[in-house]
């Protein structure tokens, strides 16, 4: 009685809507859903709410922007941000990443949409998807903040030793990560850093070659992996590709954590690099 | 014009819509939004890039929305001024009657209105829900969890809903 108090209370059936439950949590909720058919109304119920409500007040977002407020946003004088280095105008890695991040955008926007049309069992199926997509969505968000060739924060405020930034990583967020090497293929560890995550922790890790080619791993751990290894056999990372720029992706065995590897490499190389991850860290 | 002021822009229509659903009338709301991106521009050094550009807006949004409510009645007066959604496919499998939603955000605490426009609407975690409002996460998700269940009891026995439905029929 207490458990089922506990799992299928309101605020937990909530958060299991929101997307805001770690990996086993989740799981949990998911498999108790399955038997309790009142608490799989309530979940119900809260999807159809927000659609509703979407359907409600999400109209206003569609209408075009009045030129008062486009006129305020080009009259207002900024006041100097604290990138005081950034070059003026749009650098170029901001409008090349910024296609990258739009392509995630619509998948999003796809998903949502349909997502709201998904009923039943397949309603965790989509929850699952649509995570997925909102995590590509940070990962080329952050490529594009951090990790492009004139980003000026680039080198800042990364932990430089590969071993030292697992374990830093560990003991400030409290999650198993892994960190790859790939000195065969030339390229070194520049550093990681932890990153601002919604859900979970996440982090970036930086890899450079001699021809100062960089690669960025993006990860968003929501907790629940107890090893980085993958008792399975396949990676099954998939790759996508948005002109010079490739990502290739993959969650750990349990699902805990998810990775991204992006770089402006040849899509090869950086299917071959991902690959070469399996060989570390699989069996 | 730069990145950030791109980026701001790329926020008006999600600033819009939580401001109308906040106050209502377009005019009035069109003027919040206007208020926050002023304040925006002239604070642009508050922003720290490392966090959400959309939690930062939303916050400014909102506590300009807190200091418009105490210029008015303090029994509010939240008289929507949305279109008719004619346009809506009115056979969807989970559609319910978009006015008698609308007539139980009204009947809701200022609080929980809020909390569901944030997480239900505008897609933002509870960690930037929270950031937004000044309140811890676990008041978001008390607040969230009270409005659903609200809103579900008054859809629910909401008169002529079983009209609607015999209707359907």
């Amino acid at each position: 009685m207490t458990e089922r108090r506990d799992w299928l209370d309101p605020e937990i059936l909530g958060a299991y809507v929101d997307d805001e439950l770690d990996a086993s949590s989740r799981a949990e909720v998911a498999r108790r859903l399955a038997e309790t058919p009142d608490a799989f109304r309530r979940v119900q119920s809260y999807k159809t709410q927000n659609d509703t409500l979407n359907r409600l007040y999400g109209p206003v977002a569609d209408e075009p922007v009045p030129d008062r407020l486009l006129r305020v946003l080009r009259e207002t004088p900024m006041e100097a941000t604290k990138v005081s280095g950034a070059p003026p105008g749009r650098p170029p890695w901001v409008k090349r990443t910024m296609a990258l991040a739009m392509t995630a955008g619509v998948a999003l926007a796809v998903g949502l949409t349909l997502g709201w049309q998904v009923r039943g069992n397949l309603y965790h199926q989509e929850a699952e998807r649509i995570a997925m997509e909102m995590f590509l969505h940070q990962a080329t968000n952050s490529y594009s903040l951090y990790a492009s060739e004139d980003s000026p924060w680039r080198e800042g405020g990364v932990q430089e030793d590969r071993t030292e930034f697992a374990s830093w990583f560990r003991e400030r967020m409290n999650a198993e990560i892994s960190t790859p090497e790939f000195d065969e293929a030339g390229f070194e560890f520049v550093g990681g850093r932890a990153l601002p995550a919604a859900r979970g922790s996440a982090g970036q890790m930086l890899y450079r070659d001699a021809d100062n080619r960089i690669i960025a791993i993006y990860f968003e751990s929501r907790g629940g992996d107890e090893g980085v290894r993958r008792a399975g056999g396949g990676l099954n990372g998939s790759i996508i590709k948005q002109e010079d720029t490739s990502v290739y992706y993959w969650q750990s065995e349990s699902g805990g954590t998810s990775y991204a590897m992006i770089g402006a490499i040849d899509r090869d190389l950086l299917a071959s690099l991902a690959e070469s991850i399996l060989e570390q860290f699989g069996n | 014009m730069d990145s950030l002021r791109s980026r701001i822009e790329a926020e008006i229509p999600h600033l819009r819509r939580y401001a109308r659903a906040l106050v209502g009338g377009i005019e009035e709301a069109d003027d919040l939004v206007q208020a926050c991106l002023e304040r925006a521009l002239s604070r642009a050094s508050q922003w720290d890039p490392t966090r959400g550009l959309r939690p930062w807006l939303f916050r400014i949004l909102h506590n300009l929305y807190v200091s418009w409510l105490r210029g008015r009645d303090r029994e509010f007066n939240f008289q929507r001024k949305y279109p008719e959604h004619d346009g809506f496919d009115a056979d969807h499998e989970s559609s319910i009657a978009l006015d008698v939603v609308g007539a139980a955000m009204e009947k809701l605490p200022r609080d929980h209105r809020d909390a569901i426009l944030l997480v239900a609407v505008e897609g933002l975690s509870y960690q930037e829900a929270s950031s937004v409002l000044a309140v811890p996460v676990g008041t978001v998700r008390s607040r969230l969890s009270r409005a659903r269940e609200t809103l579900r009891e008054l859809v629910e026995t909401a008169p002529g809903e079983d009209d609607r439905r015999r209707g359907a029929e």
